[in-house]
């Protein structure tokens, strides 16, 4: 089996190093491509804890967003598989993920599962949100052939400006293209998120920085009319906000084709066997 | 603030690369102590973590135990304050622990905790086995028990009763602000590395007991914290003596007279091999 993981990062160094420190374990990764789409601390010194990882930074880029670092990472994979991770979703080391969950060129699996309730039988039934920190995270996850991820051109690009759904969207593109969705198996614990506030889900994305306004309404709305004051509460909403945003815009409409061009060109210049530079290829 | 991790590891050593990432990124951490119990593989390469990582390697150990790595690690320490993790345990850089979790000369903190029976299980209950205390402190009591090396589990709340003992205000981990979480697994690995092990399975196995897949070893943990309680029958009531109350505090602590120090066993040579690399032999 040969796989590689990619993974996008814009300053989540910390959470990285455990993670990537995780999926360096397992044999069948052959290769870890991580975008660093301008971090404040650069990533790069992460090589070093493997020769397979490599890192491709992007500078001068204010906002984060998912698809073109994403897709940057996967033009660089020579594996047959892509393994998209969170650069806080750790493997664990105790139960080999690949062991349990395979794909094929007809299929390809998500977290992508509306009907997760993660209860354990051995627990109190009023658990039904069980491990919910640690796993509903994993929606984001993407286990793909990769010649499947360029036969829909990947990541949709034009969805840059708001946090999340584009790991939603790609789903149903790929079930366009006729891939049969495999679920992630909650229950044999080999992946797990690490747990961090709402406000890290939102905070580097264009229309989290630019609209403040947002912010400020729903925190005064709160406070007024439900007596709340709680940061996490009010940037829950700012994420959900971002979702509908997506929602609306992108949700796969009838005639969609399954197939996104990608918006983005890149020039790609390697400084050493593990690093990269990539800048935009800007129109004349 | 300085403080010293302390952890023992016998064939855990991808856990352990992937916690000790955790770790090394703390600026209130100091240093790294690993007792490395003879594993099967080395873990000397885990150094190039970090300059703060110090690896202790004893040989010629047929099985694991706790207390004596951990003891062994501990005679290193330099720092006020220690903390002992299990090799499997994060600390979540998004949450910082010691933000959290304050102690003093008149406190520790230690996992034994109710409220990590329910919620979060699997990341949440097993870090009954984390301790923070003053060094000093630690050392004064002797640290954990070498008696208690046989059977899986309890020497953790066997230390948490003779530190309430000495004096201290036990103060529960606030295990909902996630800045601590455990690398599930399956109890297989909690228990097939001590000595216990295979006369238990004999055991099992005669009696004809029908397991399936991992209960077996769960009832084997089961088995070993019976054996231990019945030895230490103080530490089995550890719920009795901390009566939590909601709010996360101790309403009522039950008078605990044990003595609380235990004599250490055994004594070593610690040689140094490098900056980052010990050897130690028992004498």
């Amino acid at each position: 089996m040969s796989i590689s993981i990619i993974s996008a990062c814009k300053n989540r160094g910390e959470a990285l190093t455990v993670s990537i420190s995780s999926w360096i374990q397992f044999d069948e990764v052959e290769e870890v491509i991580v975008t660093d789409w301008n971090s404040d601390i650069p990533v790069d010194h992460l090589t070093r804890l493997d020769s397979r990882i490599k890192i491709i930074t992007v500078p001068e880029e204010p906002y984060f967003n998912q698809p073109q670092p994403l897709n940057l990472a996967a033009s660089l994979v020579k594996s047959k598989s892509i393994l998209k991770l969170d650069s806080d979703t750790v493997m664990n080391p105790y139960f080999n993920f690949f062991d349990h969950h395979t794909i094929d060129d007809n299929s390809f699996l998500t977290g992508t599962d509306e009907s997760w309730h993660f209860t354990d039988s051995k627990l109190d039934p009023k658990h039904v949100y069980q491990n919910y920190k640690y796993l509903k995270p994993l929606w984001g996850t993407l286990f793909i052939t990769k010649e499947n991820y360029f036969k829909i051109g990947g990541y949709n690009e034009n969805m840059n400006k708001y946090a999340a759904w584009e790991d939603t969207e790609i789903y149903e593109r790929l079930l366009l293209l006729g891939l049969k969705h495999v679920n992630i198996k909650f229950d044999k614990k080999t992946l797990f998120s690490l747990p961090h506030l709402t406000k890290k889900r939102v905070e580097e994305f264009q229309a989290y920085k630019e609209n403040k306004y947002l912010e400020l309404t729903i925190r005064e709305h709160l406070k007024k009319y439900n007596n709340v004051d709680d940061d996490n509460v009010v940037h829950k909403l700012i994420l959900e906000k971002h979702n509908r945003k997506n929602y609306k815009k992108y949700k796969l409409k009838e005639n969609t084709g399954y197939y996104v061009k990608p918006v983005v060109k890149w020039s790609i210049e390697q400084t050493s066997p593990q690093h990269y530079i990539a800048q935009k290829i800007h129109n004349k | 603030m300085s403080v010293s991790i302390i952890t023992a590891c016998k064939n855990r050593s991808k856990a352990l690369a992937v916690s000790m990432a955790s770790w090394m990124q703390f600026d209130e951490v100091d240093e790294i102590l690993v007792t490395n119990w003879n594993s099967d593989e080395s873990i000397d390469h885990l150094t190039v973590l970090s300059e703060k990582v110090k690896i202790i390697n004893v040989k010629n150990e047929s099985h694991f135990n706790q207390p004596q790595p951990l003891n062994l690690a501990s005679s290193l320490v330099k720092s006020e304050y220690l903390l002992k993790l299990d090799c499997d345990h994060i600390l979540n850089p998004y949450f910082n622990f010691f933000h959290f979790h304050k102690i003093d000369e008149n406190s520790f903190i230690s996992g034994s905790n109710k409220l990590l029976t329910g919620m979060d299980f699997d990341f949440l209950h097993p870090l009954w086995g984390l301790l923070y205390v003053k060094t000093e402190i630690f050392k004064k009591l002797g640290g954990y028990n070498e008696n208690m090396g046989k059977y899986y589990a309890v020497e953790d709340d066997e230390l948490a009763v003779r530190l309430i003992s000495y004096g201290l205000n036990p103060i529960l981990i606030d295990a909902q602000k996630l800045s601590a979480l455990h690398i599930p697994h399956s109890d297989k690995d909690r228990v097939k590395n001590f000595q216990s092990f295979d006369s238990i399975s004999q055991i099992l196995s005669e009696f004809g007991k029908d397991f399936v897949g991992d209960d077996l070893y769960t009832y084997m943990a089961k088995l070993c914290k019976e054996k231990n309680h019945n030895v230490y029958p103080i530490s089995a009531r550890m719920m009795e003596i901390l009566d939590l109350e909601e709010k996360n505090e101790y309403s009522e602590i039950i008078d605990v007279n044990v003595e609380w120090y235990s004599e250490p066993i055994y004594k070593w040579e610690v040689t140094q091999v490098n900056d980052q690399i010990y050897e130690a032999v028992k004498i």
